[in-house]
């Protein structure tokens, strides 16, 4: 890319000025917004993850959630039934997830595509129903709560949430601009051509999901100490589905998609509250006809209203990888 | 237990496997032949399984106008979607949009027809060899009617002109257009027929079972699980990796206890991804780079 | 150039991000303050207080929108029956949709910051854990009818847990089919046979039964789980048929129920005594297997409206009210929140309309509410251990399938008919 220092100094700027409104944000700001900023900036971090895995290295991955509940398993776990700290509960998480990815990546380093969504899906629904049935552990479908003195008021948790957010972001763009990050992007676009130069495309493969899997896991220790407790809905198919849409919706590939994205996140807050109880259904309507429309439309996201100029938009890029 | 149990186990575990058949054949259809991966699959059939309900026990029609009812409101569904969502053939935005589409058919049936689940209350007569070892008619009508269809569907796929013309265009379409193949044409009607095999089996299943909105997911797990393990574009195979999940199914149940059915089945289908990626019934050379 | 538009594009968006929360700040701010609920002073004094909410997050979509639409219609009925109001100062529910845990959470946000200090717990509790550890933080009344008790963490000012506990659930069942062995079976507790089916989603009812049994010698012959998808009933019920036992246990939800009664039903086989612990045997899904399968099904539930009205004093109002209404008979879970919302009302006669704002003022009457059971419409009467969970919560109720109607059997003073077992056709 072609920079002149200037426009560089006015981009750090610009990005200075939008953390710091980040940070004075919780002055601002009543309960229920900070409640709906968490959130937001928990999707983001959820988002990033995927955007990783999924827009860098096109390995399409819709249980995302397999990644995320585990972290919030770990956390629970960890400090309910193990009795130890915050701290061991997030290596808790990182560990299993850890495992967890290389299983996942081993295979996808097999094969891709629809095989590898597959087998994240058949393991997503393993670890899903024994995440019931493994009850003295797992508190099965009632759950375990986490201990009531790690209750952080919304504002910690929202700077809690801001540092994930902003870290995943940095990792995202120190990925993208390393060499780890040009294999990635050269397996998802040409993975034949990757091979024929020599890149090991397994090995590359379990990287990346090692990597998403590393961040959604983070995400998911923070989601236990907001939801304070565990519950099997984490692995819904519904928090995978909100991970995508964020990514889809702000821009794949971009590491500004998810932020845009998350804009929806946003609204599905906003819209839920506002519609009368019999048309509620409609909302998720509305939800999936954006997400539809998106895809179908501007498969390039938000993102790409903006760079018009620019010649080379994603939407090309998202050609199935094979 | 005895060994009538052990018999009788199994017998209804083919019966069973052979309506799991049925239910995936569409799936396979789609993603082997036509390669477009349509998650809204479970979706469908759930919606298939209401409607028969509704033409059934709201509008009191008489079956065979309610089964055409059925059918006819499929084909237009599956045309439909061929038409809007799946125009591209390009994976990834395939399972988006069609992810979208499974929630919004869950939801909206969800406001139509509410939550409560729905039955059509209706009993299954059996058929007893002896009186501890028998099967129920419509699991066996499900079983030789899946059978006949995926077995029928294979021969058309490499027999018939048009099954052929369907394998050319999933194959290149360039090339098939050239040959005088109307390609999309050829996809279109592929792909909406495949929604009449749909149809069938939310029929059949609504009379075994009671629908609630979210009945597809559990349709779709089992649909994906089946013709993976099968490997892609082999109807056969699905059929008779239908039947060994049913079998494998009812033996878990029945020897080490239902509670371990779906960690060991879900984990084997890894297992199985594992070490023929492949699938079971395809060979090596022309399967993994299908899709 | 393009740097600049993609500046005015990040810019544009952080305005719009920006735009919508202060969007929603506004709106949050034209209601009372986070912190500090209305006082009741000034120009209101002379004048009409504003209703009190009582708020109420519940599954009104979902796959549970129909249990979710119990809680609600029980609540309203509460409502309805004391007048819409206590001591001249109106009362408003206030509903919000919460079919997961995360949506709930939030819901519950939104009516927090929309006044509501005052709530109650929605159709499975799902998110009463969370809660549990954020009330007195809040300072908002929660009263919860979560059954299980291992979400109290310690001593709490403002959550309360009114509703049974699981442990006193399963026990009861297991010490009731003790008891039939015994006077119908003429079996003794050592020589009865249980067979035990559950999904594996309510697997923390089976196992307290289990204990219980192993306590008291009963054999527990099959101990069967099964996961919630499972749609093939066939090898359970084979297994059912070779093995001998006396009386099967099962807890079941709904699609499942239904699959695993007709199944039996087309097999012709009947196991001698079933005495069900569960959600769906109680539901107008089970009623409408018809006579045939239902009759004679012993079931053990919460304090439901089937009971004696002499032991819970206007339950056949509440009976007769809701079934004009809705259309329906109503559930246990209808009842519940009618007794929830009764304790609530309870309390709040106990206080001064003008002080309902302060909650502090509402959780000290609630703490000091102390009844006995059968003085209360859900037969439960009201005691707070030192975790404010509720002591008199503790009886559940067996009730026998006659001919599409539910009738209690056991225990005696609740009872409005004498068991059949074993049902004869």
């Amino acid at each position: 890319m072609r920079q002149s220092k200037y426009k560089i100094d006015k981009r750090v700027i610009l990005y200075l000025l939008l953390l710091a409104a980040a940070l004075l944000f919780p002055m601002a700001a009543n309960r229920r917004v900070l409640n709906i900023a968490i959130i937001t900036l928990m999707y983001v971090t959820l988002g990033e993850s995927w955007n990783l895995l999924s827009g860098m290295s096109g390995l399409f991955s819709i249980a995302h959630a397999l990644f995320f509940g585990l972290g919030v398993y770990g956390m629970t776990i960890t400090t309910n039934r193990l009795g130890m700290g915050l701290f061991a509960g997030v290596v808790m998480g990182l560990v299993v997830n850890t495992l967890m990815a290389l299983l996942v990546g081993v295979i996808a380093s097999k094969l891709s595509g629809l095989y590898f969504t597959m087998a994240l899906i058949g393991l997503h629904q393993t670890v899903y129903s024994l995440s019931i049935q493994l009850i003295d552990l797992t508190g099965g479908s009632m759950g375990i709560s986490m201990p009531r003195e790690y209750l952080f008021s919304k504002t910690q948790q929202y700077y809690m949430v801001l540092t994930l957010a902003v870290a995943s972001m940095l990792f995202y763009v120190f990925i993208r601009r390393s060499r780890i990050g040009t294999n990635f992007v050269a397996l998802k676009e040409n993975p034949d051509l990757a091979r024929a130069l020599g890149s090991n495309i397994g090995n590359w493969r379990i990287l990346a999901t090692v990597f998403s899997a590393l961040m959604a896991s983070l995400a998911g220790s923070f989601y236990a100490l907001y939801l304070m407790s565990n519950n099997t809905e984490v692995f819904n198919a519904s928090i995978s589905l909100k991970i995508i849409m964020v990514v889809i919706v702000g821009g794949m590939g971009y590491v500004w998609g998810p932020v845009l994205g998350s804009s929806m996140i946003v609204l599905d807050e906003l819209v839920r509250g506002m519609m009368p109880s019999r048309f509620a259904p409609f909302s998720v309507v509305i939800y999936a006809g954006v997400l539809i429309i998106m895809a179908l439309l501007k498969p390039a996201g938000i993102i790409s209203f903006f760079q018009r100029d620019e010649k080379k938009t994603p939407a090309k890029k998202e050609r199935a990888t094979t | 237990m005895g060994v009538s149990a052990y018999i009788n186990i199994i017998l209804n575990g083919i019966c069973v496997g052979g309506m799991y058949g049925l239910m995936s054949s569409a799936f396979t259809f789609q993603v082997g032949s036509l390669r477009m991966v349509n998650f809204t699959y479970g979706a469908c059939i759930m919606l298939s399984m209401y409607l028969t309900f509704f033409f059934i026990r709201m509008v009191n029609a008489p079956v065979i106008l309610a089964a055409l009812g059925v059918i006819v409101i499929n084909f237009a569904i599956g045309w439909l979607m061929r038409k809007t969502l799946l125009k591209r053939i390009d994976e990834g935005m395939n399972i988006l949009t069609t992810m979208g589409l499974q929630l919004v058919i869950m939801n909206l049936v969800l406001f139509f027809f509410t939550s409560y689940p729905r039955d059509l209350a209706v009993f299954e007569k059996r058929i007893y060899f002896t009186p501890k070892i028998s099967v129920g008619i419509i699991q066996l009508a499900c079983f030789v009617m899946a059978g006949v269809i995926l077995v029928s569907f294979q021969l058309f796929l490499n027999k018939t002109w048009t099954g052929r013309a369907i394998r050319a265009v999933v194959q290149n379409r360039d090339v098939a257009g050239l040959m005088g193949i109307n390609s999309e044409r050829t996809l279109d009607l592929a792909f909406s027929l495949s929604f009449i095999l749909i149809g069938v089996a939310g029929m059949m299943l609504m009379t075994m079972f009671t629908v609630e909105p979210n009945f597809g997911d559990y349709i779709t797990l089992i649909g994906f699980v089946i013709c993976i393990t099968a490997g892609l574009n082999n109807l056969t195979g699905a059929f008779i990796t239908g039947v060994l999940v049913g079998v494998l199914s009812a033996l878990i149940s029945g020897v080490l206890g239902t509670a371990y059915h779906d960690p060991m089945l879900f984990g084997l289908f890894v297992v199985v991804l594992l070490v023929r990626p492949y699938g079971l019934f395809n060979k090596r050379k022309n399967a993994v780079r299908n899709i | 150039m393009s740097k600049a538009k993609r500046i005015l594009a990040v810019l544009l968006s952080a305005c719009l991000a920006t735009g919508l929360f202060y969007g929603c700040g506004d709106e949050g701010a034209t209601q009372p303050d986070a912190a500090n609920p209305p006082a009741a002073g000034g120009s209101a004094e002379d004048g009409e207080l504003p209703p009190l909410k009582i708020g109420m997050v519940t599954q009104l979509t979902g796959p549970n929108a129909f249990g979710g639409h119990e809680y609600q219609y029980g609540a309203e009925m509460a409502l309805e029956h004391v007048g819409g109001e206590i001591n001249g100062r109106k009362i408003e529910m206030v509903f919000a949709d919460g079919p997961t845990q995360d949506a709930t959470l939030s819901e519950f946000e939104r009516l927090y910051n929309d006044g509501v200090r005052v709530f109650i717990s929605g159709y499975g509790c799902i998110a009463d854990r969370t809660f549990a550890t954020m009330a007195d933080d809040m300072q908002a009344l929660y009263l919860s009818l979560a059954w299980d008790a291992d979400l109290l963490q310690g001593p709490s000012t403002y959550f309360f847990r009114g509703g049974a506990n699981v442990d006193d659930f399963s026990r009861g069942a297991m010490m009731q089919a003790i008891d039939i062995g015994k006077t119908f079976l003429g079996k003794d507790a050592k020589d009865l046979k249980v067979a035990l089916l559950y999904t594996t989603r309510l697997q923390h009812v089976a196992n307290p039964m289990l204990e219980t049994a192993e306590a008291n010698g009963v054999q527990v012959v099959i101990n069967e789980g099964y996961p919630d998808t499972n749609k093939d009933f066939m090898p359970i019920i084979t297994k059912l048929q070779n093995t001998d036992y006396d009386i099967l246990i099962p807890i079941q939800g709904t699609p499942d129920g239904t699959l695993f009664l007709k199944k039996i039903h087309e097999l012709n086989y009947r196991p001698k005594v079933i005495l069900a612990g569960g959600i769906f045997y109680d539901t107008p899904n089970f009623s409408d297997l018809g006579n045939e399968i239902t009759n004679g099904i012993l079931t053990q539930s919460y304090t439901n409206p089937s009971i004696s009205e002499d032991a819970a004093p206007g339950i056949t109002k509440f009976k007769e009210d809701f079934e004009a209404e809705y259309g329906h008979k109503p559930l246990a879970h209808a009842l519940q929140a009618y007794g929830g919302m009764n304790v609530y009302f309870e309390c709040l006669k106990k206080v001064d309309p003008k002080d309902w704002d302060d909650t502090a003022k509402l959780a000290a009457a609630m703490k000091s509410l102390d009844f006995e059971e059968g003085k209360l419409p859900w037969y439960w009467g009201i005691k707070w251990d030192e975790f404010n969970s509720n002591t008199r919560a503790g009886q559940m109720v067996i009730s026998e399938w006659m001919d599409g109607d539910m009738y209690a059997v056991y225990p005696d003073f609740l009872r409005t008919k004498d068991p059949v077992i074993p049902w004869e056709q």
